[in-house]
């Protein structure tokens, strides 16, 4: 209602402020101030403001502690800054620091030269070492194979005699009618036949009865 | 938290950077990270470096726990970083440590 009646005031209409209205649609503002566009209130109009009055000795301590603040703060930020102009790579200190390194790593490449002295004299051993049981292993080899090639020579050799000897009975175009000759002179029949008792009977045609019984053979059972 | 809290935020040449305070924790319990960042950039947008915590509320001893990366935060200022007003306090209250690297003003102290 208050904030109601305080728009009515600014907008001129005082006779409705009378009215006690409670009219639904009016939103509550949280701000109570007079909107932009109205003039100065009649209250206000001819009010000058006073101005603020500062200690002048106050004003002259703040100014100086705050003088003072800003040298001390400016002075340890320049100090900083040398520290970290100091500390960076393109300082005298860092160029130091590479001249000793240089100097370290030259140090360090004449030790590993020295080093690699000694070590290419074990390596020169050890590669002569490795050469001489080389050769040796290779000779042992060698001496190996040569040996076997004569063993294989020898039983080819003990063959071809052995065939020698056997080629007396060979049959050849000399001799073929006289071994045609023998050969059907000399019948072998190969066959037999086997009854549950085990004997043998020998040839195609024979009869059990053929045999006489103190002649049989009996087969050779193992086991 | 979108970014890695502890940094790695794009260096750019020639922008201002500023040491200042960055809210962590939960509603109610305030935690800050200190963190050299980009002035013109947000809060809670990425950081260069982090530098140190500050728990602004007290623990059961009645104290205030500051942890301060003393050695990066020199070299952050040497480069140029601006300080926020409450870091700015924080590290004048621990100056002699932040200069010398030890607190004399516990030897004065004794003397009282």
């Amino acid at each position: 209602m208050n904030t109601l009646g305080c728009s009515l005031k600014y907008s001129g209409l005082h006779a409705l402020n009378e009215l006690r209205i409670k009219p639904v649609c009016v939103q509550s503002v949280r701000w109570k101030r007079k909107p932009r566009w109205l003039p100065v209130a009649k209250s206000k109009q001819f009010r000058v403001p006073e101005r603020p009055k500062f200690d002048e000795g106050e004003t002259l301590e703040l100014r100086r502690l705050y003088d003072r603040y800003r040298t001390h703060l400016r002075a340890v930020r320049k100090y900083l800054k040398q520290e970290f102009i100091d500390l960076s790579a393109s300082s005298s200190a860092a160029l130091e620091g590479t001249q000793n390194e240089a100097e370290e790593h030259q140090l360090c490449l004449k030790e590993n030269e020295e080093w690699n002295k000694q070590v290419a004299l074990l390596r020169e051993q050890r590669l002569l070492q490795e050469q001489e049981a080389r050769r040796e292993s290779i000779l042992a080899k060698l001496v190996a194979a040569e040996e076997r090639q004569k063993e294989r020579m020898e039983k080819a050799e003990e063959m071809v005699r052995e065939e020698k000897e056997r080629a007396k009975f060979y049959i050849t175009a000399d001799n073929i009618d006289k071994a045609i000759e023998d050969a059907l002179a000399s019948p072998v029949d190969h066959n037999y036949a086997i009854d549950l008792e085990g004997h043998i009977y020998r040839g195609h045609k024979t009869k059990p009865s053929d045999v006489p019984p103190d002649e049989l053979e009996k087969i050779q059972v193992q086991g | 938290m979108p970014f890695p809290a502890s940094g790695g935020g794009a260096y750019m040449r020639f922008t201002p950077k500023i040491i200042r305070f960055q809210r962590h924790g939960c509603t109610n319990r305030p935690f800050f990270h200190i963190v050299v960042m980009e002035k013109r950039f947000e809060q809670h947008s990425q950081v260069i470096e982090q530098l140190g915590t500050y728990d602004h509320l007290t623990n059961q001893h009645n104290e205030r726990l500051v942890a301060l990366n003393f050695e990066r935060i020199r070299y952050w200022l040497g480069r140029g970083a601006l300080t926020s007003d409450p870091v700015a306090e924080l590290l004048g209250k621990a100056l002699e440590m932040l200069l010398f690297g030890a607190l004399s003003v516990i030897s004065k102290q004794d003397k009282f």
